[in-house]
C-alpha cells in the first residue's frame, strides 16, 4: 500500500495540467479517478439506452410532429442535465484530491526535506513504561520511524534531497547540504541518539534559515527552486516547545518553507526530575577514621525534585537516595532512601538528604542522588562533583611563644589554644563523638610571608597585627587560589592599624576601626543570621543560633563598616554593630577562576573581649565558618547539558570518567564547547593529576512532559512559516500502516479548495435534482386527454 | 362456439389458397380460412344488435325489394304523391285516372322498396397494426393470440370486428354487402352480394389480410383506395370507412367532398387505441412508426401535452369533414367492445331516418 501512495504521488500529469492555473493535487490518482468519472453518467446513459426495446407505435405522424416541435428544447434540457451530472461527478473527484491552489514552481520542483528530529531530553519520554521500569521505546523511536516514513515519500530520481537536523540544544546538522542519497540520510537518522540537552528549536529553524539564505544567494535568482518542506519531528511537549522564546522567520506565503509537524502526543506522561543536588556544606570531608569505620562524617546533600505530568495534581510520593560516589567504581551497598511526600498541586520539593558514604581511598567525589524511574530516566540522576577531602588544614597564624605547651587553665588560654582547642577537641573531656576533619598548624606571621600557605585551607589569622606587607600578600595570593582566611583582632593591641593594611592588600571594601570599643556593659549577640551572600557561612546552624547566641556576650570589638558593595554582616551584636563580616574576594571582575573567601570576627578570641570561647557558640561558628569557607572557595565546573560553562584552570585534557560519559565519546576541552549527554569526566592537568571531576547533568527544562495544546505549539510555529503553512501530519485512523495521503506532497504551500468543491459539487446535485425533476416532465398527466376517443 | 383449437397461421394459409379469392381483386385472397364468424362478432355483440334492424341513412336505389325506401320515385306498389307533369316527364308515369278526373296532367310518385348497398372499407395499414390491449382479453374466447401470432388486439383487429359485424347484420336482412381492405390502395375486395356465401368471403378476406408480413408497414393512401372503390361502383352505396384516419386532414377533406359528390352515403369510424390517445408512456424509449416513418428516442413526458394537443386536434378535424358533409362519424376505442358505440350509432341513424323519410 506505500507503495502504491508513493506511486500516486510521482504522477506529474494531472497536476502539471493544472499546474498552470496554479492548481496542484495533493492526490492527483483521485484528481485523475475524478476526471475519469465524468464518463459514468455518459456510460449509464449509454447502457439504459441499449437496453430498450422500441416501441411499435402507429400514431408516428403525430409524435414526430411533436417532437420536432420541442426537439431543440429537449436536447438542450437533456445536455444540460448531462452537465449538471458530470460536473457533480468531477467536482466530487476533484474534492477529494485535495487540489491545493498555490505557486506553480513547487508542484513541479524537486522537494528538499529538512527533517528537525528531537533528540533533546523530552524525547526520551519512554512511550510504554513496562512493569519492571526497564528501558523500552522511547519517543525518539517513534520519530525516528515517523523521519523514515517521510523520507520514504522522496524520489532521488526526482531531485528530492533530504537534510538532517537534530534539536538537542544546541541544534546540529547531522547532514547537510542536503543529501540525494536517501538511503545514506535514512541510515544518519536511525544512528541519532538520545541526548540529554533541552530542544533547541529556536536555534534550528535560525540555522535553517542562515542555510537557506546562503544556498539562495549561491544559486542566485536562476534556475527552478525546489520546494522546501521542513519537518519537525518532535513530540513538542512542554520540555521541547519553549513557547516563549521568538523564532526566526523564514519567509511566508507561495514559494517559502512550509512546516509539518506530528500532532500533540495523546499519551500523559508523569515524569519526576531532580534539578539540583547540592551538599549542604560545600566541602565533603572524610576522616581516615571515618574510612575505616565506614561511617558518615554527618555529611547532607539538598535535592530539589520538581514533577511534572497529570500526577501534579494528585498526591504521591518519590524516594530519593543520594550516595558520595567514586564515579569509577559502582556505589557500595544500599543508601537509605527517604521518601518525598507530594501534595496535590506542588510541583518541586527541596530536601535534605544525608549522603550515603563514600567509597575508601577515592580522590574525586561525586554526589550521584537517584530518584524512582520514570518516564524519562535520564531526569532520575543527578551528580555533582564535590571536593571530598580527607581533612581541612588550617593555618593558625598567632605569635610564637616561648612556651608551646597549651595551656592547662582556660584563663591562660590563648586565642590560639581556643582555636586549636575548638577545631580539634581533644580529650575525654570535649569529646564530640564525631570527628570534625579539622587539623589546625600553628603557623609563624613571618613564616607566612616568607613561604606563604600552600598546603592548607583555611589559615586563621589571630596576629594580623604582625603580618607584613608581603604577608599580606601572601594572603592574597591563597585567597586567589580558593583559600578561607578568618581574622580576629590582636587581643593584646591597643591600636589595630592592621585593619586598613589588610583591606587594601586584599581588595575589601570594609573600613575597619584602629581603635577597639569598650563597652561598659556587655552586649549580647544578635540571634539572627544575616542575609547576603555569605549568609551559606551559618546557614546549617541559622535555625539553633537564637539559642547558641543567647548566653554570649560580647565587651570589645573593632569597629567594621562594610561597604555598599559589600555584602552586610553575617552576625551582628544587640547594639546592630557587626560581630562577623564575611566577603568572597576574586568573585567580581577577577581574572582568575578561583575566588576565596575572607571573614573578620570583630572581638578577639579572648576572654577579654568576649566570654564567646567558653560558650557554646563558639564551636558551631568557627567549624561553619571554615568548612563551609572552604567550600565556597571550591569552583564547581559541573555543566548543564547543552550550556556552556567554565573549564578547570590549568586543564589540559578530559577523561570520562562513567559510562555515560564514555558512550558520549570524545569531548573537546574548548571552553565553547557542550556536552549534549550527561555524564561525568575528570579535568587532567598538565602532569596527568585530576585537576576535579565535572558532571554534566541533564537539562530538567526539558523533563516537562506536559502536553501543550496544538493550537499553541501551532501559533509558536506560524510565526516561523505562517500560520497557513503549518500543517499537522494525519496520522491513520488506527495509528497504523500507510498515511492516507502523501505528507511531503500534502498542502500547507497554497489554500485547500477542498470545502468549496465539495460545497460546489453539492450545489451542483441539488440543482441536478432540481433541473432533473423539472425536466423528467414527471408532474405531466398521465390521465387521458381530451380526445374523444372511446366516446 | 369458440374453437379452442389452436391456431396454425401457416396451415390457415394453406386452406386460404386453396380456397381461392372471391373476386379476384389483387391481393385478396383465393380461399377462405376456416374462421369462426364469432371471432369477429362476440356474441355479446350480436346480442346486443339483434333488437335493432339496420337503418340505412339514405334510400338506396335496389334491385331486390327490401325494407329500405328508396328515393327514387317509380314502379312501385306504395303511392307516395302526385307532382305536376313536365315536359320530359315519362308519359308511362301519367296518372291517367287523375286526368280524366281534373283534365290535369299529373304525375304519379311511388315509393320504390330498395335493398341497401353495403360498402365497408378497412384501412390495413401499418398504423392499424398497434394495439396495446391484450388480444386475449379483446376477443372474450379466451384465445391468447391471434392467428398470425400477435398477442395484441390491434387496431385492424377491431376493424375488422367493426366490418363483419355490419357486413353480418347487413346480409341477414337480405340487403347487399361489400367488401374492400386497402392501405396504400386496394389490398382486397368482395364483390356487393347478398348471396349466402359473401359473409364467408368478407370473413375470408378480413383475416387473410394482414397474414402477409408485407402487408403490415404499408403507408395509407385513402384517396386512392376510395378513388379504386369508386370505380367499381355504380349505384349509390352506403359506404362504411374503417380507418384510424391519421393520413392527412386535407386528403380526408377531399375523399369526403368527392365521395359527396358521388353522392354515397359515409359512415366513418375512427378506430383509436387508448394508448395513443393518453399516451401514458413514462419511460424514457425508442420509438419506432409502423408505417416505416423511422425510430426516435424521446421522454414521453417531454412531449406528451404536445401530442395530445396534435392528436386531440387531428380527431376532431377529422369528425369536422365527416360531420360538415353531412355524414356520419363515430369514433371507437379498442378498448371498447363493440356492441354500445354500434348500437348508439344505429339507434341515433334510426332517428335521423324516421325524422325525415325523404333526403
Amino acid at each position: 500500500m506505500t507503495a502504491m501512495w508513493q506511486d500516486f504521488t510521482r504522477l506529474p500529469e494531472p497536476s502539471s495540467a493544472l499546474a498552470t492555473l496554479g492548481l496542484t493535487f495533493v492526490t492527483p490518482a483521485l484528481a485523475v479517478a475524478g476526471a475519469a468519472a465524468v464518463a459514468i453518467p455518459i456510460i449509464i446513459h449509454l447502457l439504459t439506452r441499449r437496453r430498450r426495446t422500441p416501441i411499435a407505435w402507429g400514431a408516428m405522424r403525430f409524435l414526430l410532429e411533436a417532437y420536432r416541435k420541442h426537439r431543440r428544447r429537449l436536447t438542450l434540457e437533456q445536455l444540460l442535465l448531462l452537465a449538471c451530472r458530470c460536473l457533480v461527478v468531477m467536482l466530487l473527484g476533484l474534492a477529494l484530491s485535495r487540489p491545493m491552489l498555490g505557486d506553480e514552481a513547487d508542484s513541479r520542483g524537486a522537494t528538499h526535506l529538512i527533517l528537525l528530529i528531537d533528540n533533546s531530553l523530552t524525547s526520551q519520554v519512554r512511550e510504554s513504561l513496562d512493569p519492571r521500569g526497564q528501558a523500552s521505546r522511547i519517543a525518539l523511536d517513534r520519530l525516528k520511524d515517523e523521519a523514515g516514513k517521510l523520507l520514504a515519500e522522496l524520489d532521488s530520481s526526482r531531485g528530492d534531497r533530504a537534510s538532517v537536523m537534530t534539536l538537542a540544544s544546541p541544534a546540529m546538522e547531522a547532514v547537510w547540504p542536503a543529501s540525494p542519497d536517501l538511503g545514506a540520510v535514512a541510515r544518519v537518522i536511525q544512528d541519532i541518539r538520545a541526548e540529554d540537552s533541552r530542544a533547541d528549536v529556536a536555534g534550528a529553524i535560525a540555522a535553517v534559515r542562515a542555510r537557506l539564505l546562503e544556498r539562495e544567494n549561491e544559486s542566485g535568482q536562476g534556475g527552478p527552486r525546489p520546494r522546501v518542506v521542513l519537518a519537525l519531528m518532535s513530540e513538542l511537549r512542554a520540555g521541547s516547545a519553549e513557547l516563549s522564546q521568538p523564532l526566526a522567520s523564514i519567509g511566508s506565503g507561495p514559494g517559502s518553507p512550509i512546516l509539518k509537524v506530528l500532532p500533540a502526543p495523546f499519551q500523559f506522561m508523569d515524569n519526576t526530575a531532580i534539578t539540583a543536588v547540592d551538599p549542604v556544606r560545600p566541602l565533603m570531608t572524610v576522616t581516615d577514621a571515618e574510612e575505616e569505620a565506614g561511617g558518615s562524617p554527618g555529611n547532607q546533600a539538598r535535592v530539589t525534585l520538581e514533577r511534572f505530568g497529570p500526577w501534579v495534581s494528585r498526591a504521591g510520593t518519590t524516594r530519593v537516595r543520594v550516595l558520595l560516589t567514586d564515579p569509577r567504581t559502582p556505589p557500595i551497598g544500599e543508601s537509605p532512601a527517604v521518601t518525598v511526600p507530594w501534595q496535590p498541586g506542588q510541583r518541586s520539593a527541596t530536601v535534605i538528604v544525608d549522603v550515603a558514604p563514600g567509597p575508601p581511598g577515592a580522590e574525586a567525589l561525586a554526589l550521584t542522588a537517584l530518584i524512582d524511574p520514570d518516564a524519562i530516566a535520564s531526569d532520575n540522576i543527578r551528580v555533582r562533583s564535590v571536593e571530598a577531602r580527607r581533612g581541612v588544614r588550617v593555618a593558625v597564624i598567632e605569635s610564637l611563644r616561648l612556651v608551646t605547651s597549651p595551656s592547662t587553665s582556660i584563663d591562660r588560654f590563648t586565642p590560639g589554644d581556643w582555636v586549636r582547642l575548638v577545631l580539634r577537641p581533644q580529650g575525654p573531656s570535649v569529646g564530640l563523638g564525631v570527628a570534625t576533619g579539622l587539623t589546625p598548624t600553628t603557623m609563624d606571621p613571618a613564616s607566612v610571608a616568607r613561604g606563604g600557605l600552600g598546603g592548607f585551607d583555611a589559615a586563621i589569622i589571630l596576629a594580623p597585627d604582625e603580618l607584613t606587607q608581603a604577608g599580606w600578600t601572601r594572603i592574597a595570593e591563597f585567597l586567589g587560589s580558593g583559600g578561607m582566611v578568618l581574622v580576629t583582632p590582636p587581643a593584646d593591641a591597643s591600636v589595630h592599624v592592621w585593619g586598613e593594611t589588610m583591606a587594601a592588600a586584599l581588595g575589601l571594601d570594609w573600613t575597619i576601626g584602629r581603635e577597639a570599643v569598650t563597652y561598659g556593659e556587655p552586649v549580647g549577640v544578635a540571634g539572627e543570621v544575616s542575609g547576603g551572600a555569605s549568609n551559606t557561612l551559618l546557614g546549617m546552624i541559622s535555625g539553633e543560633m537564637p539559642g547558641l547566641a543567647r548566653p554570649v556576650s560580647v565587651m570589645r570589638r573593632i569597629e567594621v563598616r562594610v561597604g555598599e558593595g559589600s555584602p552586610p554582616p553575617v552576625l551582628g551584636l544587640s547594639d546592630g554593630a557587626a560581630l562577623l563580616v564575611a566577603s568572597e574576594v576574586g568573585s567580581a571582575g577577577s581574572t582568575t577562576e578561583s575566588r576565596g573567601m575572607v571573614a573578620l570576627l570583630t572581638c578577639a578570641i579572648d576572654l577579654a573581649w568576649s566570654d564567646l570561647p567558653t560558650k557554646p557558640l563558639m564551636l558551631p561558628l568557627l567549624h561553619e565558618t571554615v568548612r563551609v569557607g572552604v567550600g565556597v572557595s571550591q569552583v564547581v565546573h559541573d555543566r548543564i547539558a547543552g550550556r556552556t560553562g567554565r573549564v578547570p584552570a590549568g586543564m589540559t585534557d578530559l577523561v570520562p570518567v562513567d559510562s555515560r560519559a564514555r558512550e558520549a565519546g570524545a569531548w573537546s576541552p574548548a571552553a565553547a564547547s557542550v556536552s549534549r549527554v550527561s555524564g561525568v569526566w575528570r579535568a587532567v592537568g598538565a602532569g596527568g593529576s585530576t585537576i576535579s571531576l565535572l558532571a554534566v547533568n541533564p537539562d530538567t527544562a526539558g523533563s516537562d512532559t506536559d502536553v501543550v495544546q496544538s493550537e499553541q505549539t501551532a501559533a509558536w510555529l506560524g510565526t516561523t512559516v505562517g500560520a497557513d503553512r503549518v500543517t499537522v501530519i494525519a496520522e491513520p485512523a488506527d495509528n497504523r500502516g500507510p498515511r492516507p495521503v502523501s505528507v511531503v506532497a500534502a498542502g500547507g504551500e497554497g489554500e485547500s479548495i477542498s470545502v468549496p468543491l465539495l460545497i460546489a459539487a453539492l450545489c451542483m446535485a441539488l440543482v441536478e435534482v432540481f433541473l432533473a425533476r423539472r425536466f423528467s416532465h414527471a408532474d405531466t398527466a398521465v390521465a387521458a386527454g381530451e380526445s374523444g376517443a372511446g366516446a | 362456439m369458440p374453437d379452442d383449437r389452436p391456431i396454425d397461421t401457416s396451415s390457415a394459409a394453406r386452406r386460404a389458397d386453396h380456397a381461392g379469392a372471391s373476386d379476384g381483386t389483387p391481393g385478396s385472397a383465393r380461399s377462405l380460412p376456416e374462421v369462426d364468424p364469432s371471432l369477429y362478432l362476440h356474441p355479446q355483440t350480436l346480442s346486443r344488435l339483434g333488437s335493432f334492424e339496420l337503418r340505412a341513412k339514405m334510400i338506396v336505389e335496389g334491385i331486390s325489394s327490401g325494407w329500405h325506401r328508396s328515393p327514387f320515385q317509380g314502379f312501385s306498389v306504395e303511392f307516395a304523391q302526385h307532382r305536376p307533369y313536365v315536359p320530359g316527364d315519362d308519359i308511362r308515369r301519367l296518372d291517367w285516372k287523375v286526368f280524366a278526373k281534373t283534365d290535369r296532367l299529373q304525375i304519379k310518385q311511388t315509393h320504390q322498396e330498395t335493398t341497401l348497398d353495403l360498402l365497408v372499407m378497412v384501412d390495413s395499414s401499418g398504423s392499424m397494426n398497434y394495439g396495446s390491449r391484450s388480444f386475449e382479453e379483446a376477443s372474450g374466447e379466451g384465445r391468447k393470440t391471434s392467428v398470425d401470432g400477435r398477442t395484441s388486439w390491434t387496431k385492424y383487429d377491431h376493424a375488422t370486428a367493426v366490418a363483419a359485424a355490419l357486413s353480418y347484420i347487413t346480409l341477414h336482412q337480405g340487403d347487399r354487402a361489400g367488401l374492400i381492405v386497402y392501405a396504400d390502395e386496394v389490398r382486397a375486395s368482395v364483390r356487393r352480394s347478398s348471396s349466402q356465401g359473401t359473409w364467408r368471403q368478407i370473413v375470408g378476406a378480413l383475416s387473410l389480410h394482414p397474414l402477409a408480413p408485407e402487408n403490415r408497414s404499408r403507408p395509407t393512401a385513402l384517396s386512392r383506395a376510395v378513388d379504386q372503390a369508386l370505380a367499381s361502383i355504380s349505384n349509390r352505396c352506403l359506404i362504411a370507412i374503417v380507418s384510424d384516419f391519421f393520413g392527412e386532414i386535407d386528403e380526408i377533406r377531399e375523399v369526403v367532398a368527392r365521395l359527396r359528390h358521388r353522392r354515397h352515403d359515409v359512415i366513418a369510424f375512427q378506430v383509436l387505441d387508448r394508448a395513443e390517445l393518453d399516451f401514458d408512456f413514462v419511460e424514457p424509449a425508442p420509438f419506432e412508426g409502423l408505417e416505416g416513418e423511422g425510430r426516435v428516442r424521446l421522454d414521453p413526458r417531454a412531449i406528451r401535452d404536445s401530442y395530445r394537443e396534435l392528436i386531440g386536434t387531428h380527431v376532431s378535424e377529422v369528425e369536422r369533414a365527416f360531420r360538415g358533409a353531412g355524414y356520419d362519424y363515430q369514433a371507437l376505442s379498442t378498448h371498447d367492445w363493440l356492441g354500445p358505440p354500434m348500437a348508439a350509432f344505429v339507434a341515433r341513424r334510426n332517428s335521423i331516418l324516421k325524422r325525415s323519410k325523404y333526403a
